[in-house]
């Protein structure tokens, strides 16, 4: 390529092979410390198991808890790594600390910002585009980036009006800014597709592009640091930036946001530490070498069988994964501020995504063992398969630990397990060992949120924008509770995504709620079924042993109250009193950094929203005209004119609700259709069905 | 002072409102309505009764509102095309 943007820059000043000898030897000791960990919490089991691990059945149950173990294993000492790096002033092999010296002197290159968006609230979507752009304007920097919206909407409600709010914004800005609009008018390969067909029409025109989320926010001094970072160093191909999770408003998305700002840092610290130049890139909020992910990151639809066809669902892990194959380097930088996401706003919604991203993890078999895939990539596979499948593992521990001890209360007493033994097992429990084994699982799960919590205090100005020790603590009580409450719930939806995902049922693909409440009728039709489930369950354990019931509840009380938590959880008032009470505070909401107070401020709001989309877009002479102006040039063929006059009677005679979508999407890409449209609604008699819709139209004049 | 007829009446509600949608501030679209509503007398002295002279009116209204500076959307050219590939990797991918 000759183009200015893939110009090759110098060589890093540093040796890139540093990092490879310092991950092998901290991922030598975290492994072994999981691995012994594993090998005495497997040993204290089979102490608690009554025929001590003798039968098929706790063999099964031993296994099941061993990849449990280990798993949760995995993530204390995740926790714990985190701390102490933090301890110790943060990662010195981390781009952002390697290269802080040489960066102030480094010009920036050409850089896309792109929001691949299908179905999102545009107002939201729209504000994160014009506050991010804003704060690039701050840094003086803005003839570096190019700003492009690209849309997969299908509803022209929906993509009239982000056509329309990318249109304003863009004339607010005048010549500061570079903005584009795009609608792919099939959307093929999802997200994937959006991005490729980006990169095809314009990707040699940038070095470098930052792929956001619909909810994404970067600050402009972070968004400059991260181009001059990928200019001194080539063999960097991604660079991903640890998001904070912002405007939380509801109950459950203040959680969330809590955990993020106070456990987030730790564990990502810890991640980073572990990975280094083979990190993971999490789809949004990082920045890309776009002539080397043109070069090596394709991506074909699946040739597998089941749940592994068709196209891939979660490509932000692969594309890293293709990339590092390539011989660029993946880094998560935690020492990059500034980047910020939100969270669902309901338990439900949270759910609803996790159904599509356990089937994108799953996926994630089929690139799991190919060839050239770094070791570090094949256990970030891993880990994201067992974010979904440890709950399936759960659920299996919990149905064989019933089992276990229905065949130990009803069935008669076996002394010789083992075929042809002459020796006979005594069966006996330990209740005590149970109990520590409790205890020690219970500190694997705690212990990083009381590290965090000792992070926080020896960081004053983090602390005070908390709202102080004793708030935070607090804060880590609540949010330790409805973890412990939400956990069985998510673990039974998540078994049954891994259920649904192995026998390949549809995944529904579908823009996120980021702003509702949900209701009892919602939250009972998804969470009755598990509630029932649990109700039958504990019964069950009541009429065999009370004392096993007594086991069961910390499982079954939250599935049976699974819905009143769901709404309760999901309630704006819930989290404005938390709020309000100065819990669950994090340093954005004390003080706003102005990309995320501009989130707020910004107005994208359309003038006459009394009306549909679509009859903004008729009725409306600017918005007329743009649409107008952007619909398709087609040859003018007899049909074409049949076609646009019979919609055009209708849509006037009986108005637009008599048209199907796919009607209105013909009317609205016909120019000489779209603007007859418009010029006859305006002169229709007071009776027309049009009249009222422009007297609305005509009540929202300011 | 002769009442206004009724489709008259709409007719001059929707002509401000249709100019101020274009682009146009109060003072501005009620000046061009009084212009026009000036030449509709004399083309009709029946205050609008005639179909062909409140057609005749919107069209003034129409073209006026086309030749408000703000009402005619300058869409941005897009960046031009340079094609690309996106290479499918080639290792068992």
């Amino acid at each position: 390529m000759n183009d200015p943007a893939q110009v090759v820059v110098r060589p890093p000043t540093q040796s890139p092979g540093k990092w490879r000898w310092a991950a092998r030897g901290r991922r030598a000791v975290v492994g072994i410390a999981i691995l012994l960990q594993t090998l005495g919490a497997s040993y204290a089991l089979l102490a608690v198991l009554p025929y001590q691990g003798s039968t098929l059945l706790e063999q099964a149950i031993l296994g099941v808890f061993a990849v449990l173990f280990a798993w949760i294993s995995a993530g204390f000492w995740i926790g714990l790594l985190g701390f102490l790096v933090r301890l110790t002033g943060g990662d010195r092999l981390r781009p952002s600390t390697r290269y802080a010296r040489v960066l102030n002197d480094t010009p920036l290159a050409p850089t896309a910002i792109v929001y691949p968006i299908y179905h999102e609230d545009v107002a939201r979507t729209l504000a994160g585009v014009r506050s991010t752009l804003l704060d690039i304007v701050r840094t003086g920097r803005g003839d570096a980036f190019e700003f492009f919206v690209l849309s997969d909407s299908r509803d022209p409600e929906v993509w009239l009006r982000e056509r329309e709010a990318c249109d304003r914004l863009r004339s607010d800005f005048g010549g500061q800014a570079r903005i584009h609009y795009r609608r792919r008018r099939i959307n093929l390969n999802r997200k994937t597709g959006n991005i490729a067909d980006f990169l095809r029409r314009w990707g040699r025109h940038f070095r470098y592009m930052v792929v956001m989320d619909a909810d994404s926010v970067m600050q402009g001094q972070t968004l400059v640091q991260m181009v001059r970072l990928m200019e001194v160093a080539p063999q960097i191909g991604i660079l991903q930036t640890s998001p904070a999770i912002i405007n939380a408003a509801s109950a459950h998305a203040r959680l969330q946001q809590f955990g993020n700002r106070l456990y987030g840092p730790l564990f990502t610290e810890g991640l980073a530490a572990l990975q280094l130049g083979e990190a993971v890139f999490w789809g949004h909020n990082a920045i890309i070498r776009v002539d080397a992910f043109m070069r090596h990151c394709g991506l074909r639809r699946l040739r597998g069988w089941g749940f592994m066809t068709g196209s891939v669902l979660s490509h932000d892990f692969v594309e890293a994964t293709y990339i590092r194959r390539a011989g660029y380097e993946v880094w998560l930088d935690p020492g990059l501020g500034g980047s910020y996401e939100e969270a669902p706003p309901t338990l439900v919604d949270e759910l609803q995504r996790d159904r599509r991203w356990a089937h994108g993890n799953l996926q994630h078999l089929y690139f799991m063992f190919r060839r050239g895939v770094a070791f570090a990539h094949r256990l970030a596979f891993a880990n994201g398969i067992m974010a979904y499948l440890a709950s399936a593992l759960w659920f299996t521990y919990l149905a064989l630990i019933t089992v276990e001890l229905a065949r130990f209360t009803l069935w008669p007493i076996e002394y010789f397990t083992e075929p042809y033994s002459p020796f006979p097992v005594w069966p006996q429990w330990q209740p005590q060992w149970a109990l520590r084994l409790v205890l020690s699982t219970l500190f694997l799960l705690f212990a990083p949120k009381l590290l965090a919590l000792i992070d926080v205090a020896m960081d004053p100005a983090r602390r005070l924008a908390m709202g102080g020790v004793g708030r935070v603590a607090l804060g880590v009580l609540l949010e330790s509770l409805t973890a412990v409450l939400l956990a069985p719930i998510r673990m039974l939806s998540h078994t049954r995504y891994v259920v649904v995902t192995l026998f390949n049922l549809k995944v529904r693909w579908a823009g996120q709620n980021r702003t509702q409440e949900i209701g009892w009728r919602d939250a009972l039709l998804h969470h009755l079924p598990g509630g029932l489930l649990a109700l039958a369950w504990s019964a069950f354990a009541f009429w065999l042993q009370p004392m096993f019931f007594y086991w069961s509840l910390p499982v079954a009380l939250p599935l049976i109250f699974a819905a009143p938590i769901s709404v309760w959880l999901s309630r704006f008032s819930i989290g404005r009193r938390w709020r309000n009470a100065g819990l669950l505070v994090t340093p954005e909401e004390a003080a706003p950094p102005p990309v995320v107070a501009g989130l707020a401020s910004a107005d994208v709001s359309n003038a006459g929203c009394e009306l549909s989309a679509f009859e903004n877009a008729v009725l409306h002479p600017q918005k007329n005209r743009l649409h107008v102006a952007l619909a398709q040039t087609r040859r003018d063929t007899p049909a074409r004119r049949q076609r646009r006059h019979e919609l055009l009677e209708r849509c006037l005679a009986a108005g637009p609700d008599d048209l199907t979508q796919s009607e209105k999407v013909w009317l609205i890409e016909d120019a000489p259709g779209f603007s007859e449209l418009h010029r006859r609604a305006w002169r229709c008699p007071a009776d027309s069905t049009w009249a009222p819709r422009i007297e609305r139209l005509c009540q929202g004049l300011p | 002072m002769s009442i206004a007829a009724e489709p008259c009446l709409q007719l001059i509600n929707r002509a401000y409102c249709y100019l101020r949608f274009s682009g146009l501030d109060p003072a501005a679209a009620c000046q061009q309505l009084q212009t026009l509503t000036d030449q509709l007398a004399d083309f009709d002295p029946q205050g609008g009764r005639d179909v062909a002279s409140r057609e005749r009116l919107w069209q003034q209204v129409v073209e006026r509102a086309a030749q408000a500076g703000t009402a005619r959307p300058e869409i941005a050219p897009a960046p031009a095309l340079l094609r690309g590939h996106v290479r499918y990797a080639d290792r068992g991918g």
